[in-house]
Protein backbone atom coordinates (compact mmCIF):
# COMPACT_ATOMS: atom_id res chain seq x y z
CA UNK A 1 0.00 0.00 0.00
CA UNK A 2 1.46 3.30 -1.01
CA UNK A 3 -0.02 6.77 -1.17
CA UNK A 4 3.09 8.17 -2.78
CA UNK A 5 2.27 10.07 -5.95
CA UNK A 6 -1.40 10.11 -5.08
CA UNK A 7 -1.24 13.21 -2.95
CA UNK A 8 0.03 16.66 -3.61
CA UNK A 9 3.17 17.44 -1.61
CA UNK A 10 2.18 20.59 0.20
CA UNK A 11 2.75 21.76 3.72
CA UNK A 12 -0.99 21.56 4.35
CA UNK A 13 -1.04 17.95 3.16
CA UNK A 14 1.96 17.15 5.36
CA UNK A 15 0.25 18.60 8.38
CA UNK A 16 -2.94 16.65 7.65
CA UNK A 17 -1.03 13.41 6.98
CA UNK A 18 0.98 13.86 10.18
CA UNK A 19 -2.25 14.34 12.12
CA UNK A 20 -3.66 11.20 10.55
CA UNK A 21 -0.42 9.34 11.26
CA UNK A 22 -0.49 10.32 14.91
CA UNK A 23 -4.18 9.33 15.13
CA UNK A 24 -3.47 5.96 13.52
CA UNK A 25 -0.55 5.33 15.90
CA UNK A 26 -2.76 6.09 18.87
CA UNK A 27 -5.43 3.81 17.40
CA UNK A 28 -2.86 1.09 16.99
CA UNK A 29 -1.78 1.48 20.61
CA UNK A 30 -5.39 1.23 21.77
CA UNK A 31 -5.94 -1.82 19.59
CA UNK A 32 -2.76 -3.36 20.99
CA UNK A 33 -4.05 -2.75 24.48
CA UNK A 34 -7.37 -4.32 23.52
CA UNK A 35 -5.55 -7.29 21.97
CA UNK A 36 -3.49 -7.79 25.12
CA UNK A 37 -6.56 -7.54 27.30
CA UNK A 38 -8.49 -10.03 25.12
CA UNK A 39 -5.52 -12.41 25.13
CA UNK A 40 -5.35 -12.02 28.92
CA UNK A 41 -9.07 -12.78 29.20
CA UNK A 42 -8.71 -15.90 27.08
CA UNK A 43 -5.71 -17.04 29.11
CA UNK A 44 -7.72 -16.57 32.26
CA UNK A 45 -10.67 -18.59 30.89
CA UNK A 46 -8.66 -21.39 29.26
CA UNK A 47 -8.11 -23.43 32.47
CA UNK A 48 -11.88 -23.48 32.93
CA UNK A 49 -12.29 -25.13 29.53
CA UNK A 50 -10.10 -28.00 30.65
CA UNK A 51 -12.94 -29.00 33.00
CA UNK A 52 -15.08 -30.29 30.10
CA UNK A 53 -13.62 -33.82 29.82
CA UNK A 54 -13.85 -34.18 33.59
CA UNK A 55 -17.46 -32.97 33.59
CA UNK A 56 -18.37 -35.20 30.66
CA UNK A 57 -16.89 -38.18 32.51
CA UNK A 58 -18.87 -37.26 35.60
CA UNK A 59 -22.02 -36.81 33.50
CA UNK A 60 -21.61 -40.26 31.92
CA UNK A 61 -21.15 -41.80 35.38
CA UNK A 62 -24.22 -39.99 36.63
CA UNK A 63 -26.23 -41.09 33.60
CA UNK A 64 -25.42 -44.69 34.51
CA UNK A 65 -26.60 -43.96 38.05
CA UNK A 66 -29.79 -42.43 36.65
CA UNK A 67 -30.47 -45.60 34.67
CA UNK A 68 -30.11 -47.63 37.86
CA UNK A 69 -32.37 -45.21 39.72
CA UNK A 70 -35.05 -45.41 36.99
CA UNK A 71 -34.80 -49.20 36.99
CA UNK A 72 -35.14 -49.26 40.77
CA UNK A 73 -38.17 -46.95 41.03
CA UNK A 74 -39.76 -47.37 37.58
CA UNK A 75 -40.26 -44.74 34.90
CA UNK A 76 -43.81 -43.99 36.12
CA UNK A 77 -42.58 -42.90 39.55
CA UNK A 78 -39.91 -40.74 37.96
CA UNK A 79 -42.46 -39.10 35.67
CA UNK A 80 -44.81 -38.59 38.57
CA UNK A 81 -42.05 -37.04 40.71
CA UNK A 82 -41.01 -34.82 37.83
CA UNK A 83 -44.47 -33.30 37.70
CA UNK A 84 -44.18 -31.98 41.25
CA UNK A 85 -41.03 -30.06 40.50
CA UNK A 86 -41.20 -26.56 39.09
CA UNK A 87 -38.95 -26.40 36.06
CA UNK A 88 -35.93 -24.14 36.40
CA UNK A 89 -36.05 -20.81 34.63
CA UNK A 90 -33.07 -19.04 33.15
CA UNK A 91 -32.45 -15.45 32.14
CA UNK A 92 -30.33 -14.63 29.11
CA UNK A 93 -28.40 -11.37 29.06
CA UNK A 94 -25.77 -10.00 26.73
CA UNK A 95 -22.92 -7.86 28.00
CA UNK A 96 -20.68 -5.85 25.72
CA UNK A 97 -17.11 -5.70 26.97
CA UNK A 98 -14.77 -3.77 24.63
CA UNK A 99 -17.21 -4.38 21.82
CA UNK A 100 -17.34 -8.11 22.43
CA UNK A 101 -20.88 -9.31 23.04
CA UNK A 102 -20.65 -11.87 25.83
CA UNK A 103 -23.56 -14.08 26.85
CA UNK A 104 -24.60 -14.26 30.49
CA UNK A 105 -27.13 -16.88 31.60
CA UNK A 106 -28.38 -16.68 35.14
CA UNK A 107 -30.84 -18.96 36.92
CA UNK A 108 -34.00 -16.97 37.53
CA UNK A 109 -35.80 -19.76 39.39
CA UNK A 110 -34.24 -22.87 40.89
CA UNK A 111 -36.20 -26.12 40.58
CA UNK A 112 -37.61 -27.19 43.94
CA UNK A 113 -35.99 -30.61 44.00
CA UNK A 114 -36.67 -31.33 47.68
CA UNK A 115 -40.30 -31.78 46.74
CA UNK A 116 -41.24 -35.39 46.89
CA UNK A 117 -41.13 -38.23 49.33
CA UNK A 118 -38.57 -40.26 47.38
CA UNK A 119 -34.94 -39.91 48.50
CA UNK A 120 -33.74 -41.82 45.40
CA UNK A 121 -35.30 -39.30 43.04
CA UNK A 122 -34.24 -36.29 45.13
CA UNK A 123 -30.69 -37.66 45.22
CA UNK A 124 -30.37 -38.18 41.47
CA UNK A 125 -32.15 -34.91 40.68
CA UNK A 126 -29.79 -32.98 42.98
CA UNK A 127 -26.74 -34.58 41.41
CA UNK A 128 -28.01 -33.84 37.91
CA UNK A 129 -28.87 -30.27 38.81
CA UNK A 130 -25.35 -29.75 40.18
CA UNK A 131 -23.70 -31.09 37.05
CA UNK A 132 -26.17 -29.23 34.85
CA UNK A 133 -25.17 -25.99 36.56
CA UNK A 134 -21.49 -26.79 36.05
CA UNK A 135 -22.16 -27.55 32.36
CA UNK A 136 -24.16 -24.36 31.99
CA UNK A 137 -21.30 -22.34 33.49
CA UNK A 138 -18.85 -24.11 31.23
CA UNK A 139 -20.90 -23.48 28.09
CA UNK A 140 -21.14 -19.78 28.97
CA UNK A 141 -17.34 -19.71 29.29
CA UNK A 142 -16.99 -21.59 25.99
CA UNK A 143 -19.27 -19.10 24.27
CA UNK A 144 -17.26 -16.22 25.80
CA UNK A 145 -13.95 -17.73 24.72
CA UNK A 146 -15.29 -18.30 21.21
CA UNK A 147 -16.46 -14.71 20.87
CA UNK A 148 -13.32 -13.26 22.46
CA UNK A 149 -11.19 -15.43 20.17
CA UNK A 150 -13.02 -14.13 17.08
CA UNK A 151 -12.61 -10.56 18.33
CA UNK A 152 -8.94 -11.23 19.14
CA UNK A 153 -8.32 -12.52 15.62
CA UNK A 154 -10.05 -9.47 14.20
CA UNK A 155 -8.13 -7.05 16.44
CA UNK A 156 -4.86 -8.79 15.72
CA UNK A 157 -5.51 -8.47 12.00
CA UNK A 158 -6.21 -4.75 12.42
CA UNK A 159 -3.07 -4.22 14.52
CA UNK A 160 -0.98 -6.12 11.99
CA UNK A 161 -2.48 -4.16 9.12
CA UNK A 162 -1.73 -0.91 10.89
CA UNK A 163 1.75 -2.00 11.97
CA UNK A 164 2.86 -3.64 8.75
CA UNK A 165 1.00 -1.72 6.07
CA UNK A 166 -0.79 1.48 7.06
CA UNK A 167 1.83 2.99 9.39
CA UNK A 168 4.81 2.24 7.08
CA UNK A 169 2.79 3.67 4.18
CA UNK A 170 2.10 6.83 6.14
CA UNK A 171 5.75 7.05 7.20
CA UNK A 172 6.76 6.67 3.58
CA UNK A 173 4.25 9.30 2.56
CA UNK A 174 5.44 11.72 5.23
CA UNK A 175 9.02 11.10 4.24
CA UNK A 176 8.10 11.63 0.59
CA UNK A 177 6.22 14.87 1.27
CA UNK A 178 8.99 16.14 3.54
CA UNK A 179 11.60 15.29 0.88
CA UNK A 180 9.53 16.98 -1.79
CA UNK A 181 9.00 20.03 0.40
CA UNK A 182 12.72 20.15 1.21
CA UNK A 183 13.53 19.90 -2.48
CA UNK A 184 11.00 22.62 -3.22
CA UNK A 185 12.47 24.75 -0.41
CA UNK A 186 15.95 24.19 -1.81
CA UNK A 187 14.78 25.04 -5.31
CA UNK A 188 13.08 28.13 -3.96
CA UNK A 189 16.20 29.09 -2.04
CA UNK A 190 18.40 28.62 -5.11
CA UNK A 191 15.90 30.49 -7.20
CA UNK A 192 15.77 33.36 -4.71
CA UNK A 193 19.54 33.42 -4.46
CA UNK A 194 19.78 33.49 -8.23
CA UNK A 195 17.29 36.34 -8.52
CA UNK A 196 19.05 38.32 -5.78
CA UNK A 197 22.44 37.83 -7.51
CA UNK A 198 20.95 38.87 -10.88
CA UNK A 199 19.41 41.94 -9.36
CA UNK A 200 22.77 42.82 -7.74
CA UNK A 201 24.52 42.39 -11.08
CA UNK A 202 21.92 44.65 -12.80
CA UNK A 203 22.56 47.46 -10.40
CA UNK B 1 -60.20 -73.73 66.64
CA UNK B 2 -59.97 -71.52 63.58
CA UNK B 3 -63.07 -70.56 61.70
CA UNK B 4 -63.52 -72.32 58.35
CA UNK B 5 -63.63 -68.96 56.58
CA UNK B 6 -60.13 -68.11 57.80
CA UNK B 7 -58.80 -71.54 56.88
CA UNK B 8 -60.42 -71.22 53.45
CA UNK B 9 -58.98 -67.73 52.99
CA UNK B 10 -55.42 -68.70 53.96
CA UNK B 11 -55.59 -71.86 51.86
CA UNK B 12 -56.68 -69.85 48.83
CA UNK B 13 -53.76 -67.47 49.38
CA UNK B 14 -51.40 -70.45 49.51
CA UNK B 15 -52.81 -71.44 46.14
CA UNK B 16 -52.43 -67.90 44.81
CA UNK B 17 -48.85 -67.80 46.05
CA UNK B 18 -47.95 -70.50 43.52
CA UNK B 19 -48.84 -68.00 40.78
CA UNK B 20 -46.00 -65.69 41.80
CA UNK B 21 -42.85 -65.84 39.72
CA UNK B 22 -40.11 -68.01 41.14
CA UNK B 23 -36.58 -66.76 41.78
CA UNK B 24 -35.41 -68.91 38.84
CA UNK B 25 -37.85 -67.14 36.51
CA UNK B 26 -36.70 -63.73 37.74
CA UNK B 27 -33.07 -64.78 37.24
CA UNK B 28 -33.84 -65.98 33.73
CA UNK B 29 -35.49 -62.63 33.00
CA UNK B 30 -32.48 -60.76 34.35
CA UNK B 31 -30.32 -62.85 31.99
CA UNK B 32 -32.59 -62.26 28.96
CA UNK B 33 -30.74 -60.41 26.21
CA UNK B 34 -33.63 -58.05 25.44
CA UNK B 35 -37.24 -57.18 26.21
CA UNK B 36 -38.64 -59.60 23.59
CA UNK B 37 -36.85 -62.53 25.24
CA UNK B 38 -38.10 -61.30 28.59
CA UNK B 39 -41.67 -61.34 27.28
CA UNK B 40 -41.22 -64.93 26.09
CA UNK B 41 -40.37 -65.94 29.66
CA UNK B 42 -43.54 -64.18 30.87
CA UNK B 43 -45.84 -65.86 28.32
CA UNK B 44 -46.57 -69.04 30.35
CA UNK B 45 -47.30 -66.98 33.51
CA UNK B 46 -50.29 -64.90 34.69
CA UNK B 47 -48.89 -62.02 32.64
CA UNK B 48 -48.96 -64.14 29.45
CA UNK B 49 -52.35 -63.16 27.97
CA UNK B 50 -51.70 -59.43 28.43
CA UNK B 51 -48.06 -59.28 27.34
CA UNK B 52 -48.77 -61.66 24.45
CA UNK B 53 -51.34 -59.19 23.14
CA UNK B 54 -48.83 -56.34 22.78
CA UNK B 55 -47.61 -56.03 19.18
CA UNK B 56 -43.81 -56.46 19.00
CA UNK B 57 -43.40 -52.91 17.71
CA UNK B 58 -45.14 -51.55 20.81
CA UNK B 59 -43.11 -53.55 23.33
CA UNK B 60 -41.53 -51.15 25.77
CA UNK B 61 -40.98 -50.75 29.48
CA UNK B 62 -43.93 -48.33 29.50
CA UNK B 63 -46.41 -50.79 27.97
CA UNK B 64 -45.11 -53.65 30.12
CA UNK B 65 -45.14 -51.54 33.29
CA UNK B 66 -48.85 -50.81 32.81
CA UNK B 67 -49.52 -54.57 32.50
CA UNK B 68 -47.51 -55.27 35.64
CA UNK B 69 -49.46 -52.54 37.43
CA UNK B 70 -52.78 -54.03 36.29
CA UNK B 71 -51.79 -57.54 37.42
CA UNK B 72 -50.48 -56.14 40.72
CA UNK B 73 -53.77 -54.33 41.26
CA UNK B 74 -55.85 -57.42 40.35
CA UNK B 75 -53.83 -59.55 42.78
CA UNK B 76 -54.16 -57.01 45.60
CA UNK B 77 -57.93 -56.71 45.11
CA UNK B 78 -58.68 -60.39 44.49
CA UNK B 79 -58.45 -61.53 48.17
CA UNK B 80 -61.32 -59.11 48.97
CA UNK B 81 -63.58 -61.28 46.81
CA UNK B 82 -62.78 -64.45 48.72
CA UNK B 83 -62.90 -62.83 52.16
CA UNK B 84 -65.81 -62.04 54.42
CA UNK B 85 -66.55 -60.04 57.55
CA UNK B 86 -63.61 -58.39 59.31
CA UNK B 87 -61.11 -60.02 56.99
CA UNK B 88 -62.86 -58.41 54.02
CA UNK B 89 -62.78 -55.00 55.74
CA UNK B 90 -59.08 -55.46 56.47
CA UNK B 91 -58.33 -56.52 52.89
CA UNK B 92 -60.28 -53.54 51.61
CA UNK B 93 -58.20 -51.27 53.82
CA UNK B 94 -54.98 -52.98 52.77
CA UNK B 95 -55.83 -52.50 49.08
CA UNK B 96 -56.08 -48.75 49.69
CA UNK B 97 -52.29 -48.59 49.40
CA UNK B 98 -52.92 -48.42 45.65
CA UNK B 99 -55.26 -45.50 46.29
CA UNK B 100 -52.47 -43.85 48.34
CA UNK B 101 -50.04 -44.27 45.44
CA UNK B 102 -52.57 -42.79 42.99
CA UNK B 103 -53.35 -39.87 45.32
CA UNK B 104 -49.63 -39.15 45.57
CA UNK B 105 -49.30 -39.14 41.79
CA UNK B 106 -52.22 -36.73 41.36
CA UNK B 107 -51.03 -34.49 44.21
CA UNK B 108 -47.54 -34.24 42.71
CA UNK B 109 -48.92 -33.25 39.32
CA UNK B 110 -51.36 -30.69 40.73
CA UNK B 111 -48.81 -29.29 43.19
CA UNK B 112 -46.46 -28.70 40.28
CA UNK B 113 -49.30 -27.25 38.18
CA UNK B 114 -49.10 -30.06 35.60
CA UNK B 115 -51.63 -32.18 33.77
CA UNK B 116 -52.15 -35.83 34.64
CA UNK B 117 -53.89 -38.58 32.74
CA UNK B 118 -55.92 -41.47 34.17
CA UNK B 119 -53.57 -43.87 32.37
CA UNK B 120 -50.77 -42.70 34.67
CA UNK B 121 -52.57 -44.20 37.67
CA UNK B 122 -52.54 -47.80 38.86
CA UNK B 123 -55.92 -49.19 37.80
CA UNK B 124 -58.41 -49.77 40.60
CA UNK B 125 -61.49 -51.90 39.89
CA UNK B 126 -64.51 -49.60 39.72
CA UNK B 127 -66.30 -51.34 42.61
CA UNK B 128 -63.40 -50.58 44.96
CA UNK B 129 -62.81 -46.99 43.90
CA UNK B 130 -63.64 -44.97 47.02
CA UNK B 131 -61.96 -41.72 45.96
CA UNK B 132 -63.20 -39.98 42.84
CA UNK B 133 -59.98 -40.05 40.85
CA UNK B 134 -61.58 -38.81 37.62
CA UNK B 135 -62.77 -35.67 39.43
CA UNK B 136 -59.40 -35.24 41.11
CA UNK B 137 -57.68 -35.39 37.72
CA UNK B 138 -60.04 -32.71 36.43
CA UNK B 139 -59.50 -30.46 39.46
CA UNK B 140 -58.03 -27.10 38.42
CA UNK B 141 -55.46 -26.96 41.22
CA UNK B 142 -54.17 -28.68 44.31
CA UNK B 143 -56.51 -26.74 46.63
CA UNK B 144 -59.54 -28.03 44.76
CA UNK B 145 -58.28 -31.60 45.34
CA UNK B 146 -58.74 -31.21 49.07
CA UNK B 147 -62.53 -31.38 48.70
CA UNK B 148 -62.19 -34.94 47.42
CA UNK B 149 -59.67 -36.00 50.08
CA UNK B 150 -61.19 -34.46 53.19
CA UNK B 151 -64.52 -36.25 52.64
CA UNK B 152 -62.61 -39.52 52.76
CA UNK B 153 -60.27 -40.81 55.49
CA UNK B 154 -57.77 -38.01 54.83
CA UNK B 155 -59.73 -35.46 56.81
CA UNK B 156 -56.76 -33.26 57.73
CA UNK B 157 -55.31 -33.16 54.21
CA UNK B 158 -56.01 -29.42 53.84
CA UNK B 159 -53.94 -28.62 56.95
CA UNK B 160 -51.03 -30.67 55.65
CA UNK B 161 -51.34 -28.96 52.30
CA UNK B 162 -50.78 -25.64 54.08
CA UNK B 163 -47.73 -27.15 55.79
CA UNK B 164 -46.50 -28.34 52.40
CA UNK B 165 -46.97 -24.92 50.88
CA UNK B 166 -45.09 -23.37 53.78
CA UNK B 167 -41.98 -25.47 53.16
CA UNK B 168 -42.55 -25.58 49.39
CA UNK B 169 -42.41 -29.36 49.41
CA UNK B 170 -45.14 -31.94 49.07
CA UNK B 171 -43.36 -34.24 51.54
CA UNK B 172 -45.52 -33.28 54.60
CA UNK B 173 -48.74 -34.00 52.66
CA UNK B 174 -47.45 -37.27 51.18
CA UNK B 175 -46.22 -38.37 54.61
CA UNK B 176 -49.64 -37.54 56.07
CA UNK B 177 -51.49 -39.58 53.42
CA UNK B 178 -49.20 -42.57 54.07
CA UNK B 179 -49.51 -42.07 57.83
CA UNK B 180 -53.31 -42.12 57.69
CA UNK B 181 -53.19 -45.30 55.63
CA UNK B 182 -51.09 -47.18 58.19
CA UNK B 183 -53.14 -45.79 61.06
CA UNK B 184 -56.36 -47.03 59.46
CA UNK B 185 -54.82 -50.35 58.52
CA UNK B 186 -53.84 -50.97 62.13
CA UNK B 187 -57.34 -49.96 63.18
CA UNK B 188 -58.85 -52.38 60.66
CA UNK B 189 -56.75 -55.22 62.06
CA UNK B 190 -57.88 -54.79 65.67
CA UNK B 191 -60.43 -57.63 65.53
CA UNK B 192 -58.53 -59.94 63.21
CA UNK B 193 -57.32 -63.37 64.17
CA UNK B 194 -53.59 -63.30 65.03
CA UNK B 195 -53.89 -59.53 65.34
CA UNK B 196 -50.67 -59.25 67.37
CA UNK B 197 -48.60 -60.61 64.48
CA UNK B 198 -50.58 -58.64 61.90
CA UNK B 199 -50.20 -55.33 63.74
CA UNK B 200 -46.55 -56.12 64.39
CA UNK B 201 -45.98 -56.63 60.68
CA UNK B 202 -47.87 -53.49 59.66
CA UNK B 203 -45.82 -51.52 62.20
CA UNK B 204 -42.67 -53.08 60.80
CA UNK B 205 -43.54 -51.90 57.29
CA UNK B 206 -44.48 -48.43 58.48
CA UNK B 207 -41.34 -48.14 60.65
CA UNK B 208 -39.05 -49.34 57.86
CA UNK B 209 -40.52 -46.68 55.59
CA UNK B 210 -39.99 -44.01 58.25
CA UNK B 211 -36.40 -45.15 58.84
CA UNK B 212 -35.74 -45.14 55.09
CA UNK B 213 -37.17 -41.66 54.63
CA UNK B 214 -35.24 -40.29 57.62
CA UNK B 215 -31.96 -41.94 56.61
CA UNK B 216 -32.35 -41.12 52.91
CA UNK B 217 -33.35 -37.50 53.45
CA UNK B 218 -30.64 -37.08 56.12
CA UNK B 219 -28.05 -38.37 53.66
CA UNK B 220 -29.29 -35.73 51.22
CA UNK B 221 -29.17 -33.01 53.89
CA UNK B 222 -32.80 -32.04 53.37
CA UNK B 223 -34.25 -29.34 55.62
CA UNK B 224 -34.85 -30.97 59.07
CA UNK B 225 -38.23 -29.22 59.23
CA UNK B 226 -39.35 -31.24 56.18
CA UNK B 227 -37.91 -34.50 57.52
CA UNK B 228 -39.65 -34.03 60.86
CA UNK B 229 -43.03 -34.04 59.05
CA UNK B 230 -42.46 -37.73 58.32
CA UNK B 231 -42.75 -38.84 61.93
CA UNK B 232 -45.72 -36.62 62.70
CA UNK B 233 -48.36 -39.24 61.88
CA UNK B 234 -46.54 -42.32 63.06
CA UNK B 235 -48.02 -44.06 66.08
CA UNK B 236 -45.11 -46.44 66.24
CA UNK B 237 -43.66 -47.30 69.63
CA UNK B 238 -40.32 -46.37 68.06
CA UNK B 239 -41.51 -42.81 67.52
CA UNK B 240 -39.19 -41.39 70.17
CA UNK B 241 -36.29 -43.23 68.52
CA UNK B 242 -37.23 -41.71 65.16
CA UNK B 243 -37.44 -38.26 66.72
CA UNK B 244 -33.96 -38.82 68.08
CA UNK B 245 -32.80 -39.88 64.58
CA UNK B 246 -33.89 -36.48 63.28
CA UNK B 247 -31.18 -34.84 65.35
CA UNK B 248 -28.40 -37.30 64.49
CA UNK B 249 -25.97 -37.76 61.60
CA UNK B 250 -26.64 -40.87 59.40
CA UNK B 251 -23.54 -42.71 60.71
CA UNK B 252 -24.60 -42.05 64.30
CA UNK B 253 -28.15 -43.14 63.45
CA UNK B 254 -26.57 -46.44 62.45
CA UNK B 255 -25.07 -46.83 65.95
CA UNK B 256 -28.37 -45.89 67.53
CA UNK B 257 -30.19 -48.33 65.23
CA UNK B 258 -27.96 -51.19 66.37
CA UNK B 259 -29.07 -50.52 69.94
CA UNK B 260 -32.78 -50.49 69.00
CA UNK B 261 -35.26 -53.26 68.23
CA UNK B 262 -34.21 -52.86 64.58
CA UNK B 263 -30.59 -53.90 65.18
CA UNK B 264 -31.04 -56.62 62.52
CA UNK B 265 -31.51 -53.83 59.97
CA UNK B 266 -27.93 -52.64 60.35
CA UNK B 267 -26.66 -55.46 58.09
CA UNK B 268 -28.96 -54.19 55.34
CA UNK B 269 -28.16 -50.47 55.62
CA UNK B 270 -24.55 -50.39 56.78
CA UNK B 271 -23.04 -50.45 53.27
CA UNK B 272 -25.36 -47.86 51.66
CA UNK B 273 -25.02 -45.48 54.63
CA UNK B 274 -21.23 -45.77 54.66
CA UNK B 275 -21.08 -45.19 50.90
CA UNK B 276 -23.85 -42.58 50.87
CA UNK B 277 -25.66 -44.62 48.18
CA UNK B 278 -29.36 -43.70 48.33
CA UNK B 279 -30.43 -46.09 45.54
CA UNK B 280 -28.84 -49.00 47.37
CA UNK B 281 -30.39 -47.80 50.62
CA UNK B 282 -33.87 -47.81 49.07
CA UNK B 283 -33.45 -51.32 47.66
CA UNK B 284 -31.93 -52.66 50.89
CA UNK B 285 -34.78 -51.26 52.98
CA UNK B 286 -37.32 -52.83 50.63
CA UNK B 287 -35.37 -56.06 50.68
CA UNK B 288 -35.39 -56.01 54.49
CA UNK B 289 -39.20 -55.76 54.44
CA UNK B 290 -39.74 -58.42 51.79
CA UNK B 291 -37.22 -60.75 53.46
CA UNK B 292 -39.28 -60.39 56.62
CA UNK B 293 -42.37 -61.29 54.55
CA UNK B 294 -40.54 -64.36 53.16
CA UNK B 295 -39.60 -65.43 56.68
CA UNK B 296 -43.23 -65.15 57.77
CA UNK B 297 -44.32 -67.18 54.75
CA UNK B 298 -41.96 -69.97 55.80
CA UNK B 299 -42.49 -69.82 59.54
CA UNK B 300 -46.16 -68.94 59.93
CA UNK B 301 -47.97 -70.53 57.00
CA UNK B 302 -51.22 -70.97 58.91
CA UNK B 303 -51.20 -67.65 60.73
CA UNK B 304 -53.35 -64.84 59.35
CA UNK B 305 -50.20 -62.73 58.96
CA UNK B 306 -49.43 -65.06 56.04
CA UNK B 307 -51.96 -63.04 54.02
CA UNK B 308 -49.90 -59.89 54.55
CA UNK B 309 -46.77 -61.76 53.60
CA UNK B 310 -48.44 -62.91 50.35
CA UNK B 311 -49.66 -59.41 49.49
CA UNK B 312 -46.26 -57.86 50.16
CA UNK B 313 -44.59 -60.49 48.00
CA UNK B 314 -47.05 -59.59 45.23
CA UNK B 315 -45.76 -56.03 45.60
CA UNK B 316 -42.14 -57.25 45.59
CA UNK B 317 -42.79 -59.11 42.33
CA UNK B 318 -44.25 -55.96 40.78
CA UNK B 319 -41.19 -53.95 41.81
CA UNK B 320 -38.81 -56.66 40.60
CA UNK B 321 -40.52 -56.89 37.21
CA UNK B 322 -40.35 -53.10 36.83
CA UNK B 323 -36.64 -53.16 37.75
CA UNK B 324 -35.83 -55.98 35.31
CA UNK B 325 -37.81 -54.49 32.42
CA UNK B 326 -36.47 -50.97 32.92
CA UNK B 327 -32.97 -52.37 33.39
CA UNK B 328 -33.23 -54.31 30.13
CA UNK B 329 -34.55 -51.33 28.22
CA UNK B 330 -31.81 -49.08 29.60
CA UNK B 331 -29.13 -51.67 28.83
CA UNK B 332 -28.04 -52.44 32.42
CA UNK B 333 -25.81 -55.47 32.96
CA UNK B 334 -27.29 -58.66 34.43
CA UNK B 335 -25.36 -58.15 37.68
CA UNK B 336 -26.61 -54.58 38.03
CA UNK B 337 -30.22 -55.76 37.53
CA UNK B 338 -29.73 -58.54 40.07
CA UNK B 339 -28.49 -55.92 42.53
CA UNK B 340 -31.81 -54.10 42.17
CA UNK B 341 -34.02 -57.10 42.93
CA UNK B 342 -35.75 -57.09 46.29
Amino acid sequence: MSFVGRVSATKGTLQRVKQQYSFIKKGKEILEMKRDRLAGDINKLLPELRRRPELEKEFTKLYKELMKAIASRGITEFESAGKAVNPMETKYLEKSIMGVIQPEISIAREPNIDMILSPVIIDIAKKFYKIFNALLELSIIEAKVERIAIELMDTNRKVNALEKIVIPAYEELIRYIEDRLMEEDLEEFVRTKYIISRQAEGK
Amino acid sequence: MRSPSIIYFITRLHGLYTHLLTDDKLSAMARAPNISSLVEILLPTDYGPSVGAIPTAELSSHSLESIYAKTYSDRIFFPIKIASGKIKSFMLMFSRRIEVENIKRILRAKFGGREIDERELIPIPREYEIINFSAMIEAPNVDALMDYLTVSIYTEAAQYLSASKEVNSIIPLEAYIEGVYYERLIYASRDLPDKREVIGFINLESDLKSIYYILGLKLLEIDPKIISSIVVKTRSKSRTVFEEFLRLRPDIILDRLSASEYSWLVDYVNEPITEGDVILLSRRMEKALYDAARRIKMMKPLNFVYSLSYLLLVEAEYKNLVAITQGKELGLEEEEIRGLLV
